[in-house]
């Protein structure tokens, strides 16, 4: 008896272990599907985020090609206008000589309008950037800036470029509005040059000025939040593209801005 | 007590499922529910039947014997549907395929009257490794729906705290019964007693997640 009374308890013993083992299971199968769920549910929350900020981009490269060819119409095409406007006032028939130069400098100018016009309309289109490419839109922002002869401006392409995704062209073109808007206001600088490096693992954008500079110690150290909210904007930005956003500034010397965003070849 | 818990808790332990599949059927409308509420409707009445005539000392084991194969049969049935994966579906057909053939060759071939410990533990192995491949296609195929409002994960934790529980009594029956006469045997109604508790547990978990998901779809 007391040999079955061993075995049966040991039975008992191995069931109530069982029993133990497969409360486990489902509590690590539940907290399991909570960690996963806290996962999944971070990430849609960064998706959203990122969507955002994507379509927040978008309005403000907008905004700034808005800014863009209003200053367009009002500093060139308003004067060009203007201009033929005053051949076609000061024109007199009696005068067949003057006449003749009045009409072929106020077709000239009026040509020099439509092509300005035709550049126009295409960055009037919200997708341009999509359209033309992070280069060709650079290249366009750079030409608006040498039309003012208030810079020299240097544009240079390094390797063989290819073009990087939808969202990453958005977010890089919108850092370089950014940071060409910041030039133009703060720096009081003589020349802005840019370089675009297409190395096949990494794509590296830098513009440097050669303005008034400013302390960018605590950026030098990573310390974003002391600055304004544009730079802090560009790092975050830089960031949601798994860029590396680098300011480096020396005061009377200028400011450079590096940006290194990891990517295979998209030849 | 004790023979409430030996005779009668695995009969009103069914009787549990079959009203919360009915219920679950009720709301969902799905086939396996109205099959699976079948089967623990007649599960509750055949081992009712073998407990009355327990009683009186005569031999139920022709009941169990019937209740094996439903078993195997819905069992196979249900997790063919619960499973999505094509290889765990085949997995869940060929165990129970085994279960019903080593019911054949024991129970109609052999023509044994004995309770079949080794094919029943078969089919408890069998119902543990369909309940686990559940378990990983549910982990591998998480989605943003909380796991604690699927009825199905439920049921089959029921399943694997019953079948994980009792194994070994089941496993172990045979060998008692070989190695011990009738009074040492009585010894062993302390273990069907374990079992009838944990089904008894796994009937109210059944039960009790049934009515926790109705209560949160409908505060929802």
């Amino acid at each position: 008896m007391d040999s079955l009374s061993k075995q049966v308890a040991l039975i008992v013993i191995a069931s109530v272990f069982f029993v133990i083992i497969a409360v486990g299971i489902i509590i690590l199968i539940l907290v399991y599907q909570k960690r996963q769920l806290q996962y999944l549910n971070e990430k849609s929350k960064m998706k959203l985020n990122f969507e955002k900020e994507l379509f927040k981009t978008q309005l403000e490269i907008q905004e700034q090609t808005f800014k863009n060819i209003s200053q367009e119409i009002h500093d060139n095409i308003g004067q060009v206008l203007s201009l033929v406007k005053l051949n076609i006032n000061t024109m007199d028939c009696d005068q067949p000589k003057p006449l003749r130069e009045k009409v072929n400098n106020s077709k000239i100018l009026i040509t020099k309008a439509i092509q300005d016009l035709r550049d126009l309309s295409k960055s009037l289109n919200t997708d341009y950037v999509i359209e033309l490419g992070l280069m060709r839109s650079i290249e366009y922002e750079l030409d608006m800036i040498r039309k003012t002869e208030s810079y020299k401006v240097y544009f240079n392409i390094m390797g063989k470029a290819y073009r990087l995704n939808r969202q990453e062209e958005l977010i890089i073109f919108r850092i370089v509005q950014e940071i060409l808007h910041n030039i133009i206001k703060h720096a009081r600088a003589s020349d802005i040059n840019v370089k675009a490096f297409f190395d096949p693992e990494t794509f590296i954008l830098q513009i440097n000025d050669n303005g008034i500079g400013f302390d960018a110690s605590g950026i030098e150290s990573n310390n974003f939040e002391a600055f304004g909210l544009g730079i802090r904007n560009m790092h975050n930005r830089a960031r949601m593209i798994n860029a590396v956003f680098q300011l480096s500034s020396t005061l009377q010397k200028g400011t450079t801005v590096t940006l290194t965003l990891p990517t295979i070849n998209k030849e | 007590m004790e023979p409430f818990l030996k005779n009668f808790l695995e009969p009103f332990s069914y009787f549990i499922y079959a009203i919360t599949l009915w219920r679950e059927y009720r709301r969902d409308k799905l086939t396996r529910e109205k099959v699976l509420f079948i089967y623990y409707f007649l599960a509750a009445v055949i081992i009712s039947y073998a407990s009355v005539i327990a009683l009186n000392y005569a031999n139920n084991n022709w009941l169990y014997s019937i209740h094996y194969f439903l078993s195997a049969v819905i069992f196979a049935y249900y997790f063919v549907k619960v499973l999505t994966n094509r290889l765990n579906r085949l997995i869940a057909g060929s165990l129970f395929t085994l279960v019903l053939l080593i019911y054949f060759s024991t129970n109609i071939i052999l023509e044994n009257t004995y309770f079949n410990s080794i094919g029943t533990a078969v089919f408890f192995l069998s119902v543990l490794i369909c309940s686990f491949l559940f378990f990983n296609e549910l982990l591998n195929n998480m989605t943003e729906k909380n796991i604690l409002l699927n009825f199905d994960f439920w049921l089959i934790s029921g399943y694997v705290l019953y079948f994980l529980g009792s194994f070994f009594i089941i496993l172990s029956y045979d060998y008692f019964s070989n190695k011990f006469n009738y009074d040492q045997q009585l010894i062993l109604g302390n273990l069907w007693s374990i079992q009838n508790s944990l089904l008894f547990i796994a009937s109210l978990l059944a039960l009790g997640s049934h009515l926790w998901i109705a209560y949160q779809n409908k505060s929802l």
